[in-house]
């Protein structure tokens, strides 16, 4: 990363940004660049399109950074758009029927989580692609509040404000969130104990 | 407290969210097999999350401004009006309020003109007063009246 802006306050980087500075932006973009991805690659699960969207993040970035007036953190702003545009990749995998009919069944918050008679244990599967899956399986503004709290450790009132929701709305989506996920991951009876 | 009202809260409890009751819930986690799950649940996201993480390619900025680069030649001049849409808005505004006065004014001496002209002329203010209902006295007088003017 270039050093010159190492010892600038971050307003004073994106002023510079803002005033047509390439080399600030470019501190801006390789400071936020794997967080924006893994932001990415935990909401939409599918690593094939994290540089292709990181990419334009950052293009939304540059083109609305005039918009930018310093009321929250850089990096708030920056969630809220990724979240955005990940919300948007949802919408249209949906739209273009990318995502299977279930798994567009199971990302209405009102599903019932499937429920097999057969229970399973741990050793069928590895366990992270069963968090996985079952992470995957929640509604996408669960799971984006959930990631928010247990990928980037936001606290609440961070969450609220990428996500422009109230502190009890976020409170709330990450209680349903776990119960969802508690629920799916009953049928694996080792997992939880 | 029952359950159902602690179970709200030792999701509070597992972010560090939570005010008021933490001996509450953490005695009841002690007690309660399916809060307990909760716990141990979030300790499993948290570490499946951390644990799969990936990095993006050190060429990424290279192709943000290669894209931007295009995006600006193949900008469309709708892009460059909607850019300069505030100081648009204000030469328009002022081109309208130009246009106004200008209307005003000439609108304003037509009808000094008209004045003019029908005070100066007893014959249309004649015409105009009958509503074209005249008599031949009428049609005489006001043939003399020309007359003596011309």
């Amino acid at each position: 990363m270039n050093k010159q802006f190492e010892t600038l306050d971050e307003v004073e980087i994106v002023q510079l940004a803002k005033d047509g500075d390439e080399k600030a932006f470019e501190f801006i973009v390789k400071k936020y660049q794997n967080k924006v991805a893994n932001l990415i690659f935990k909401i939409i699960g599918d690593a094939s399109i994290v540089e292709d969207l990181t990419q334009e993040v950052f293009l939304r970035v540059i083109e609305s950074l005039k918009e930018y007036k310093f009321g929250s953190a850089l990096y708030t702003w920056i969630y809220r758009i990724t979240v955005n545009i990940c919300i948007d990749e949802i919408r249209r995998r949906q739209r273009s029927r990318a995502y299977s009919l279930s798994d567009v069944l199971s990302q209405n918050p009102k599903a019932e989580p499937s429920h097999s008679h057969v229970e399973k244990t741990v050793e069928q599967k590895e366990m992270r692609e069963i968090i996985e899956e079952a992470i995957s399986k929640l509604p996408p503004e669960y799971k984006t509040a959930l990631i928010l709290r247990e990928f980037e450790d936001l606290p609440y009132e961070e969450i609220a404000r990428v996500l422009k929701i109230r502190v009890g709305t976020v409170k709330s989506r990450i209680f349903r969130a776990r119960k969802l996920l508690a629920e799916h991951l009953k049928e694996y009876k080792d997992l939880l104990k | 407290m029952r359950h159902a009202k602690i179970k709200k809260l030792v999701s509070e409890y597992i972010d560090g969210e939570l005010k008021n009751n933490i001996e509450l819930v953490k005695e009841h986690i002690k007690t309660c097999e399916e809060c307990a799950q909760l716990f141990r649940l979030h300790s499993l996201v948290r570490e499946t999350l951390k644990e799969n993480t990936i990095e993006v390619s050190p060429y990424l900025f290279t192709r943000i401004q290669a894209k931007l680069k295009e995006r600006k030649s193949q900008q469309p001049l709708w892009d460059y009006i909607i850019g300069f849409s505030k100081e648009l808005a204000v030469v328009l505004i002022l081109i309208f309020m130009l246009l106004l006065g200008i209307e005003l004014i000439s609108s304003r001496s037509s009808v000094k003109i008209e004045e003019a002209i029908l005070s100066e002329s007893p014959s249309i203010q004649k015409v105009i007063s009958s509503g074209g209902d005249l008599t031949k006295d009428d049609v005489l007088e006001l043939t003399l009246s020309n007359g003596k003017r011309k």
